[in-house]
């Protein structure tokens, strides 16, 4: 059967979304050897990541087991996570040039048509 | 698991069967077209982009891809032809492929005093190669004598979960039979290089790893970018990548877990199977030349797609299409089953909880066996006289 959303390693603070989803929908995802459910606060597309807890700015956020960067903003659970509340950490050449450190990370809006 | 390959002179074994004319220099590109085109047949021209004003270290690039893909087990013999001017020497080109112990050929231009006389030489070197090539027939070879290599394309969340982990799979079951597997991508490292290096057989490699992935990060961090939109690609971020580090967890997993025997300069042979990482870029023509060059004979080229945002996704011939070597296209979103056609294999069972990527690695695997053995892959179905020119890799400035 099709799983709705998966979280890849048990540390991760953020789901993948198998199939395209809808606001309000419940999603059970298996987190190591638990089962949590997440409500969605909106639309989240096959592939798009959605919050598994209530994530604080400044946070790392951890899919795979490996930090894929910082939130730009507080995220709440089930809220999508994406480039316009997330910023990567590495080869910040912007950052580099303005001598600026990476807890002032800027997100850009996401484009995404939902 | 074996496959059925044209045995060559220094002991390897051809998924294909090619006659290539290979320019030493860009000037000398259209005289090694012309001469392909009044052969026909298996004869292919190798067109590049190393010119005059490249420097020095591009240039030695360009002569090591160039002597690598001349060297390459699904080539029977080769003409070089060249203008006897700058930049790669033609002597030296023909010289290096000259190793392998194949048919070798060098047509200069200047020696012969006319375009006229080395369109002759060229031609009746490249036919007598091709009738000669035609005698040779294929045997049987295990998968140690398989060179495989992989990058991905149209990258998406559905690569980490579907096509990557499969390739990843099947690399593994290769470097067990003793083939060797080559990857690429350098910038999609960023963020995961220390996975990779964890798993380097000695600390040289995994010193290395590390090296190679910081030297792009600097170069990176050097233009004062924020490469966003270059690394991921407006595409991938559409498809829900937001970041290099989430590009880079799902790229290395076409990896698969086998030790990393060493880490290759674009275009560098491997001197010894098994699985090598080689520094490079994520263009995919500079990346399969790069692999043809270092002797694989079939790759993979994995495809992410699916999700809301199709227009990134491009799966036609020219896409993955390098003259010496087949490219299987694996594809991963059961949103693209309707494109099946002009892919080889779908990994898309693993998004639909159908298989395993060990279940899928194994049909990989299965497929690479019977391209390298002739079966054609799907871009090798379709007609289309576009060929990509071959894409040198150049650090340097341009001049």
């Amino acid at each position: 059967m099709r799983r709705k959303g998966i979280v890849l390693d048990s540390t991760d603070n953020v789901v993948t979304a198998l199939t395209d989803l809808s606001a309000g929908d419940t999603v059970e995802v298996e987190v190591g050897k638990e089962l949590l459910v997440v409500t969605l606060l909106g639309p989240i597309n096959f592939g798009h990541k959605f919050s598994l807890y209530d994530i604080e700015a400044g946070s790392r956020i951890l899919k795979h087991g490996v930090v894929i960067g910082q939130a730009t903003r507080n995220i709440m659970v089930g809220e999508h996570v994406h480039v316009h509340n997330i910023a990567s950490l590495r080869a910040r050449g912007d950052l580099e040039k303005a001598g600026v450190s990476n807890d002032l990370l800027v997100a850009t809006p996401c484009q995404c048509s939902h | 698991m074996e496959f059925m390959g044209y045995p060559r002179p220094d002991g390897t074994a051809g998924a294909r069967n090619y006659v290539t004319v290979i320019p030493a220099q860009q000037c000398s590109n259209e005289l090694a077209y012309r001469i392909a085109s009044e052969v026909g047949g298996n004869v292919l021209a190798l067109p590049h982009t190393d010119t005059c004003g490249n420097v020095q270290p591009d240039h030695d690039a360009a002569e090591r891809a160039l002597v690598g893909v001349g060297c390459n087990p699904n080539v029977a013999g080769v003409v070089v032809v060249g203008v006897g001017c700058d930049g790669v020497r033609e002597e030296q080109l023909g010289n290096g492929i000259a190793t392998s112990r194949k048919p070798v050929e060098v047509v200069d231009l200047r020696r012969l005093g006319s375009y006229e006389k080395a369109l002759e030489k060229g031609t009746r070197a490249a036919r007598q190669m091709s009738v000669d090539s035609s005698r040779l027939q294929r045997e049987p070879f295990d998968l140690s004598y398989l060179t495989f290599a992989s990058k991905c394309t149209s990258s998406s969340p559905a690569s980490v979960i579907a096509c990557n982990p499969a390739v990843g799979s099947a690399a593994d079951a290769l470097i067990d039979m003793g083939g060797t597997f080559i990857f690429t991508e350098t910038a999609e490292t960023i963020g995961a290089e220390h996975l990779l290096a964890e798993r380097g057989e000695t600390e040289a490699v995994s010193r290395r790893i590390l090296e190679v992935s910081t030297r792009m990060e600097d170069r990176i961090k050097a233009t004062g970018l924020n490469i966003r939109g270059t690394q991921p690609t407006g595409g991938n971020m559409s498809g829900g990548i937001s970041t290099i580090e989430e590009k880079s967890i799902g790229a290395i997993a076409k990896s698969g877990k086998s030790q990393i025997r060493g880490v290759l300069e674009w275009s560098e042979r491997p001197s010894r199977k098994g699985m090598y990482f080689m520094d490079g870029s994520a263009s995919t023509p500079q990346a399969f030349l790069g692999f043809a060059a270092a002797g694989a004979q079939v790759i993979a080229l994995t495809f992410g797609g699916g999700g809301a945002c199709p227009e990134f996704h491009n799966y036609t011939v020219a896409v993955g299409w390098i003259p010496v070597v087949p490219a299987i296209k694996v594809f991963s979103s059961p949103s693209d089953v309707p494109l099946m056609e002009y892919f080889d294999v779908y990994a898309g069972t693993i998004i639909e909880g159908k298989e395993t990527p060990a279940e899928v690695g194994q049909r990989i695997l299965e497929e690479i066996a019977a391209v390298a053995s002739g079966k054609p892959a799907s871009q090798e179905t379709r007609k289309s006289d576009y060929r990509e020119m071959l894409l040198m890799y150049t650090t340097g400035p341009l001049l």
